[in-house]
């Protein structure tokens, strides 16, 4: 038996509750009761997979239904897999500790590149054939949802199917239609036939690719008629009326969000050019105070949780943030838990409302100022003033801050070095403020870190079609950064370039990008999210052998080329985000959308922000 | 002085095989997580960072069940024994099971643990003499110790132990080793030692912790 099996390796691994389950709300049923068995797969470590708010909610919406079970597959870390290979044992789901490969569907969420090559790893350790055309009767189906689903081409020849959107909904229709499809005895071509029809289902073998000379997609074709041209991404209308757990499962190992997550609204008003989940979590839809309130006492009763945090893409948009953080904080404070809220605008409200929750130890605080200039925030449509962090700044440092961390991107379409050097300028402006406040009302010890990544250009944003800067030119903007960053008092810290170039390759990729992804995995690479373990020698390799370009995939592309995705549907449309990019270029803004609708297209849903009764 | 009541309950729970593999620290944060799930009221110490008043007898080695866990916890209140067991036993993951809740009076202390009990069985890569080991006045050890690896006498501490084969190369120990503050061995070591002393490989160990012994018992 597996278990015995497994045991028996557990001694030699490092934080071994990684792998052994049982712990608190974890949904154990009986095998023979259910139809249908599904392993939900994050392909990370098991502290990372477990903060990821989307398994939380599918995970306990499948397992409510009798007939499905749903169980959590992380990516085991380099000890484990090698104990595990060398005991032949298979990758496992934590809640039975059966092979998955015995299960009817294994669904992995995308929520960055980085993680393909564990895909593609854990597959293999699962003893699942990697490639879909090479499975049959008998074998799982392997499908792919999460915000990187919209662009997975690269996953395309590994990926049975792909679920755009949001799941609450169009996971329990899959499962419906598979139940229907086994008592009808189809072969493998008739699910995924079937599941074609229903909307947000891409099945990527039915279509056809094909290229121009120069490497470029010439056309997309369905190769049936069953086949819709383009397929739309699913969400939910009725945000208030969606299903949210009131159980969460709670880890005995610390995990990297070790706390209570409360969802209030999905979607952004803002519409930052470079922001992919600002455009396909569109349109922003809320919900109700008093539903969330409900759910957070639940939430706070079932699982003991020291800690509650909210959850959102921008925290200040939520519009009766006042009423509900009132609410909440009288059951936190009656519970004795902490609150924390991350994605604050820099305005008095939230700054009030910051006050009022770190009632104890001042710890730090972080702006996202994204660009050093305000000429490049306005061309990526990140509608901050340097006045309004200056201002914010100085608030925190009478309040009794004395540590800010500021994020930047470099890389930004139409920078110039004097937008990258304005990063400098802007860290010591920070400095500044803090200098200003008299010595006796300040907190000793100034901290003010500077953390710049590199932009990577995203599918379905208006930056979809620009250049990605190289390797060199990257190298070239840190260094020129580190010589204008001349005050010790501003610690300034960037990303590796290698891995950003990597990650735009696959955010913008192609179908052709599976053979480098299976020769990558052949080569050994995985966890190339951890910089520990990233190889770009190998990556470099694989490219290479397989006789594909970089450089291919970083070049900027003109608005009439064929982009790779164009078979999918977010329901922002093509036109909103080339005018989009023309502004960008012009350093203009957009207005976020309770000002002005910008008709993006997202309208097409029939619900959310777009159809609020404006003043 | 006025000594304050102090209503200190001693808990004694059991570890199944689904959580022998929780380090310390994690379980300690379970118990924690689980009081408060069980709306049991605990109290709570003075101070920036407040934490519960729980005290964990002899922390069980990860990879070891037991069936004689105990925790002595502080609560601001009387609370029915019976009622805390109930309430704390359906808070807890399925692992854990509450066996019986008291109010303390003239219990034993935790630092006067002398000795455990544990229950170990193993498969060996060939026969094994039972009587051999057991029988030896002296068998030296590399020993962790707070100033780094010491040659120890194993035997010292070891109270009691017998060694069965059940057949098909499969064997089980019974011991009673030196447990506590004073003088503390972990039963991984024992295995170990003997499997060394034999030249033999011990696979698919299970260890299950079966009792506790006080001085003065």
């Amino acid at each position: 038996m597996l278990k015995q099996q497994i045991e028996n390796i557990l001694p030699f691994v490092e934080k071994p509750a990684r792998y052994t389950g049982g712990e608190l709300h974890s949904v154990v049923k009986n095998a023979a009761d259910v139809d249908v068995r599904f392993a939900f797969c994050f392909a990370d470590v098991y502290e990372v997979g477990m903060s990821h708010l989307g398994m939380k909610i599918l995970y306990s919406l499948m397992n409510e239904r009798d007939d499905v079970w749903c169980e959590r597959v992380f990516a085991p870390w380099i000890d484990m897999e090698e104990q595990m290979r060398k005991a032949d044992i298979p990758l496992y789901g934590l809640e039975s500790m059966d092979a998955i490969k015995d299960f009817d569907f294994l669904g992995f969420t995308l929520q960055y590149e980085m993680c393909y090559s564990n895909i593609i790893n854990m597959l293999d350790l699962a003893k699942v054939p990697l490639l879909a055309k090479d499975r049959g009767e008998g074998d799982p189906f392997v499908c792919m949802g999460g915000p990187c689903a919209y662009s997975a081409e690269a996953l395309a020849d590994f990926s049975d199917f792909y679920i755009l959107g949001e799941g609450e909904e169009v996971n329990l229709e899959v499962i419906d239609a598979y139940k229907q499809w086994k008592r009808e005895k189809g072969t493998r071509f008739d699910f995924l036939k079937k599941i074609s029809q229903i909307e947000g289902i891409y099945v990527p073998s039915f279509y056809d690719i094909s290229y121009n000379t120069d490497g470029t997609v010439m056309a997309i074709e369905p190769k049936y008629d069953f086949v819709p041209k383009k397929v739309r991404k699913r969400i939910v209308k009725d945000l208030d009326k969606v299903y949210y757990p009131d159980k969460f499962v709670v880890p005995f190992i610390e995990i990297v969000h070790d706390r209570i997550m409360l969802e209030i609204f999905r979607g952004c008003l803002r519409g930052c050019r470079f922001c992919q989940a600002g455009m396909i979590y569109r349109p922003v839809r809320e919900k109700q105070p008093g539903t969330l309130l409900e759910c957070a006492q639940k939430l706070i009763d079932s699982t003991g949780y020291e800690e509650i945090s909210l959850s959102s893409l921008s925290t200040s948009d939520y519009s009766c943030l006042k009423e509900f953080t009132d609410g909440l904080l009288d059951i936190t404070e009656k519970e004795s838990i902490s609150l924390s809220l991350p994605s604050l605008r820099l305005d008095s409200f939230s700054m009030e409302l910051m006050e009022k929750v770190q009632k104890v130890r001042k710890s730090s605080l972080t702006f996202a100022p994204e660009a050093g200039t305000q000429r490049m925030r306005d061309v990526i449509n990140k509608n901050i003033t340097e006045e309004d962090l200056l201002t914010a700044a100085k608030t925190a440092f009478e309040g009794g801050y004395s540590s800010i961390k500021l994020y930047f991107m470099m890389g930004l379409p139409f920078e110039t070095i004097e937008d990258v050097c304005g990063i400098a300028d802007l860290s010591k402006k920070v400095v500044r403020q803090y200098l200003s406040v008299p010595k006796e009302k300040r907190a000793p010890g100034l901290r003010i870190t500077a953390s710049v990544s590199s932009f990577v250009p995203k599918a379905f944003t208006p930056f979809q079609w620009a250049k990605q800067d190289d390797r060199d030119t990257l190298h070239e903007k840190q260094y020129a950064l580190k010589d204008a960053m001349d005050d010790k008092r501003v610690r300034y810290t960037y990303h590796e370039a290698p891995v950003s170039v990597l990650e735009g390759v696959f955010a913008r990729g192609d179908r052709r990008l599976s053979k480098v992804l299976l020769r990558a995995h052949e080569l050994g690479v995985r966890f190339d999210g951890w910089s520990d373990q990233f190889c770009q020698e190998k990556w470099d390799k694989a490219f290479e052998d397989c006789g594909m370009d970089i450089l291919f995939y970083t070049r900027k592309r003109p608005f009439d080329e064929v982009l790779p995705w164009d078979m999918i549907d977010v329901g922002v449309t093509k036109d909103f985000l080339i005018s989009e990019a023309k502004k960008a270029e012009q350093a203009a803004t957009t207005p976020q959308c309770r000002e002005k609708c910008s008709n993006c297209g997202a309208m097409c849903f029939g619900g959310g922000v777009c159809f609020e009764k404006r003043n | 002085m006025k000594s304050e009541t102090k209503f200190v309950y001693r808990i004694t729970y059991t570890k199944g095989d689904s959580v022998k593999y929780i380090s310390h620290l994690d379980f300690l944060r379970c118990i924690n997580r689980s009081f408060k799930r069980a709306k049991i009221p605990v109290k709570y110490s003075q101070g920036f960072n407040p934490h519960i008043l729980l005290n964990i007898g002899l922390p069980c080695p990860v990879g070891v069940s037991s069936e004689c866990e105990m925790l002595d916890i502080e609560l601001k209140c009387e609370m029915d024994p019976a009622l805390i067991v109930k309430n704390l036993d359906d808070a807890m993951p399925s692992g854990i099971k509450i066996l019986s809740a008291e109010r303390k009076t003239n219990h034993p202390d935790f630092f006067d643990i002398e000795f455990a009990e544990y229950d170990i069985t193993f498969v060996s890569d060939k026969e094994i003499d039972t009587e051999d080991f057991v029988n030896e006045e002296c068998v030296m050890i590399e020993k962790k110790s707070k100033r780094g690896m010491k040659e120890v006498n194993i035997k010292e501490f070891v109270k009691e132990m017998k060694l069965e084969s059940l057949g098909d190369k499969k064997y089980a120990l019974n011991c009673i080793i030196s447990a506590g503050n004073k003088l503390n061995l972990k039963p991984d070591l024992l295995v170990s030692s003997v499997a060394n002393y034999h030249t033999a490989s011990f696979k698919d160990i299970k260890t299950v912790r079966k009792k506790i012994f006080f001085e003065n018992e």
